[in-house]
C-alpha cells in the first residue's frame, strides 16, 4: 500500500490540522513518509526463570498498512501490543509515534492509539451500549460538540444501532465484541492495535471489522493486528510476521 | 480543562448508573445505619456521662460520630472495592489506554463514592431528627463544607487503599482497620478525653478529630473548643496532598502545631510558674485569659467553667463569674479592679484582694493562663 496523502486524511488526523481538543499536535505527530509507530528493539522478560518473551524486536507501522503477527500462544504477542499501547513500559528499548511517547507524552499518545485486548473483558457489563461508548468518547477526551456524531456514528459502523439501548450484560459473545470493537475505533485514532480482533464474531461481525480496517486505512491509519490462527493472514495484510523465541519473523 | 471534566463527569455517571442499576443497593445502604441509630438511641437512655457536652446528650454526640463511620465506610471502604472490580473486570484498562489515564481515572472513580456519602449522612441525620428528635443547630448547613474537606482530608489514606489494592489484589482487613482504629483515636464514639494520656497524641495528628469537634459544634451546638478556621485549614489543607507529604505533615503538626493549639499540662505549668511565684504587683499587671481548653458557660445562680483536658467541671459564684468575665476581656488583672469597685461598692483594694485570690486559684486549676504581651 503506497504512503497516504495528507489530502485523503480526515480533518482530525491531517498533518496540517489544528488540534481540537489540544492533545493532537501536528509537531508531535510523524513527518509524511516515515513509519505511524516504531518499536525499536524492545525487550521484556516476565518474572521467574522463563527467557525473555521479547528479544531486540523491532517493528515500524506504517500509515495506511495493515500489520499481522501471528504465533503459538503465550510467545508474547500482547506482550508486544501492550507496550505498543503504553499499558506497558519496555524494559529495554523505545516505543514512538513521532515526538510522542508514552512516558512523555501520555495523553497525547493515547489519543492516537485504538487498542482492542484479547478475551471480553473491558466492558462495563450493567451500561447500555449508548451509555459505554459515551463513556469511552469521554475518557477519550472528544470534544463535547464531537461526541454523539462519533458515537451514533460508531453505532453504524458495528451494526449496533438496534442494540444500542440494551445491557451489556444481556448480549452474546459476538455483539460485546462488536461493541469492544466499537470502542477502538471510536475516537478515530492513528494506530490501531488489535489483540486477536476476530474472537466471537461470525461472518457478518467479521466482514463488519474488515470493511472499518479497510476504511481507516485508507485515512492513514496503521493497523496492527495479532492472532494466534494462521488464516487471519488471508486477510489483506501488507506485512506478516511470526513471533518465535522473543523475535519477529517476517512471513509476508 | 474542559474535556477533562467532560471525562470526570463521565467516570461519575458511569458510577451512578452501575450504582441505580443494583435496585436494593440504596435501601440496604440506609437501613443498616437506620438500625445502628435506632440501637445508640435507647444505648443514649442509659448512660449520663459527665466528659460529654452535647445539647442531645450522648445520643446527640454519638449519631455524628455514627454519619461519619458511615461516610467513611462508603468512601473509604468502597474505593478500594471499586478498583478491586475494575481490575477483575478489566474496565480499569480502559483508563491505561485512554487520554484521561490511570491516574486521573482512578481519583474520579473515587468521586461517586464520596458524593455517594455526603448524601447518605445527611439523610442519616434527617432521620435521626425526624424520627428521634435530634436537635439540629441552626449552623447545620454549614457542616456540609465542613465535611467536604474532611473527605479531602482523608483522601490520601483512599490513595494508599487503592495503591494496596493494585499491588495486592485484596485488602478488605485494612480498611476495616483503619476505620475501627479512626472510631477509637478520633472521637467517634466517645470523648477523646476518657482515653489515657499516651494515646491522646494519635487524636491530636489525624484530622478526623478536630472534624469531628467542628462538625459536632456546628450540627448539634456541642461546645468547641478551637477556633474554627485555624482547626478546618491545619487539618485539610496540609493532608490533602499526596501521602507522603501528608505523613510528613502530620509529624509537623505534632512539633508544630499541637502546643499552640493545645498546651500540655506541662506547659501550661512552665507558663504559669513565674506568675505564681511571684509577687502580687506581677499579677496585678498581667493580662489573663481562658485556655483554649477551657469552656465556660453562665447560669442565673452560678457560673459554670470545664477543663476539657482534665474534664473537671468548677462552679463560680455570680460575684467571682463576674469576675472571671471581666478578667478575661482586661488588658490586666489590676485593671479590672475599679470598675468591680464601683459595681460593687466595695474598696478597691478589697477588690483587688479578691481578684488575686481567685486568679490565683483559677490559675492553680488551669482556668485561665496568662498572656505574653509580646506573643499577643
Amino acid at each position: 500500500m503506497s504512503p497516504t496523502t495528507t489530502s485523503t486524511l480526515p480533518a482530525s488526523m491531517r498533518a496540517d490540522a489544528k488540534s481540537a481538543d489540544g492533545l493532537a499536535l501536528p509537531a508531535d505527530l510523524p513527518a509524511l513518509g516515515t513509519p505511524m509507530l516504531e518499536l525499536e528493539r524492545l525487550y521484556h522478560r516476565w518474572k521467574g526463570p522463563k527467557p525473555p518473551v521479547l528479544d531486540d524486536v523491532s517493528l515500524d507501522l506504517h500509515a495506511g498498512e495493515v500489520t499481522w503477527i501471528g504465533g503459538r500462544n503465550g510467545v508474547g504477542k500482547t506482550t508486544l501490543l501492550r507496550l505498543a499501547a503504553g499499558i506497558l513500559l519496555p524494559q529495554r528499548g523505545s516505543v514512538r509515534m513521532g515526538r510522542l511517547t508514552p512516558q512523555s507524552r501520555g495523553a497525547r499518545y493515547q489519543r492516537q492509539i485504538g487498542f482492542l485486548s484479547a478475551g471480553d473483558r473491558g466492558l462495563q457489563a450493567r451500561m447500555r451500549v449508548r451509555q459505554q461508548l459515551d463513556y469511552w468518547a469521554r475518557l477519550a477526551y472528544i470534544p463535547r460538540e464531537r461526541r454523539a456524531e462519533l458515537v451514533a456514528d460508531s453505532l453504524r459502523r458495528f451494526a449496533l444501532e438496534e442494540l444500542a439501548e440494551r445491557r451489556v450484560d444481556r448480549m452474546s459473545m459476538g455483539q460485546r465484541q462488536r461493541i469492544r470493537l466499537a470502542m477502538a475505533f471510536l475516537h478515530e485514532p492513528r494506530v490501531l492495535l488489535l489483540d486477536e480482533p476476530r474472537n466471537s464474531l461470525d461472518d457478518d461481525g467479521y466482514a463488519l471489522l474488515s470493511e472499518q480496517i479497510a476504511q481507516v486505512t485508507a485515512r492513514g491509519a496503521a493497523v496492527l493486528w495479532c492472532s494466534p490462527r494462521g488464516e487471519d493472514r488471508v486477510l489483506a495484510c501488507d506485512a506478516g510476521y511470526t513471533l518465535e523465541h522473543g523475535r519477529l519473523e517476517r512471513v509476508v | 480543562m474542559r474535556l477533562w471534566g467532560d471525562a470526570m463527569w463521565g467516570i461519575v455517571r458511569r458510577d451512578a448508573i452501575l450504582f441505580a442499576s443494583y435496585r436494593t443497593q440504596f435501601a440496604s445502604q440506609i437501613l443498616g445505619p437506620l438500625f445502628t441509630i435506632t440501637l445508640f438511641y435507647y444505648i443514649s437512655h442509659l448512660l449520663t456521662a459527665r466528659t460529654i457536652h452535647s445539647p442531645g446528650g450522648y445520643f446527640g454526640f454519638v449519631i455524628i460520630g455514627l454519619v461519619i463511620v458511615q461516610i467513611l465506610t462508603l468512601s473509604l471502604g468502597i474505593m478500594p472495592l471499586t478498583v478491586r472490580q475494575e481490575l477483575v473486570s478489566g474496565t480499569i484498562e480502559r483508563f491505561l489506554v485512554s487520554a484521561h489515564g490511570p491516574v486521573n481515572g482512578i481519583i474520579g472513580t473515587m468521586l461517586f463514592p464520596l458524593i455517594n456519602a455526603m448524601l447518605t449522612g445527611i439523610l442519616m441525620l434527617g432521620l435521626a431528627t425526624i424520627i428521634f428528635g435530634l436537635p439540629l443547630a441552626a449552623t447545620a448547613a454549614l457542616a456540609i463544607p465542613v465535611s467536604l474537606l474532611g473527605m479531602l482530608a482523608f483522601m490520601p489514606f483512599a490513595f494508599i487503599l487503592v495503591a494496596l489494592v493494585m499491588a495486592f489484589k485484596q485488602i478488605s482487613n485494612a480498611t476495616q482497620f483503619i476505620i475501627a482504629g479512626v472510631g477509637i483515636i478520633g472521637g467517634l464514639y466517645f470523648p477523646i478525653a476518657v482515653l489515657p494520656s499516651w494515646i491522646r497524641w494519635a487524636s491530636e495528628v489525624q484530622p478526623f478529630t478536630p472534624a469531628t469537634d467542628l462538625l459536632r459544634h456546628l450540627l448539634v451546638d456541642a461546645p468547641h473548643i478551637r477556633r474554627e478556621w485555624i482547626c478546618s485549614s491545619s487539618w485539610a489543607s496540609p493532608r490533602c496532598c499526596c501521602p507522603p507529604a501528608s505523613c510528613c505533615c502530620a509529624r509537623r503538626s505534632v512539633t508544630v502545631n499541637a502546643p499552640a493549639r493545645l498546651p500540655s499540662t506541662e506547659q501550661s505549668r512552665s507558663r504559669r510558674s513565674p506568675v505564681t511565684s511571684s509577687s502580687t504587683n506581677d499579677l496585678l499587671t498581667a493580662r489573663v485569659r481562658m485556655p483554649q481548653h477551657v469552656v465556660c458557660r453562665s447560669f442565673v445562680a452560678e457560673t459554670v467553667v470545664l477543663n476539657l483536658e482534665t474534664g473537671q467541671y468548677h462552679g463560680l459564684n455570680p460575684t467571682a463569674g463576674r469576675m472571671l468575665q471581666a478578667l478575661h476581656a482586661a488588658p490586666s488583672v489590676g485593671a479590672v479592679a475599679p470598675e468591680l469597685a464601683g459595681e460593687y461598692g466595695v474598696e478597691r483594694e478589697q477588690i483587688e484582694r479578691d481578684l488575686l485570690a481567685l486568679a490565683n486559684g483559677l490559675l492553680e486549676r488551669g482556668l485561665i493562663e496568662t498572656v505574653d504581651d509580646d506573643a499577643g
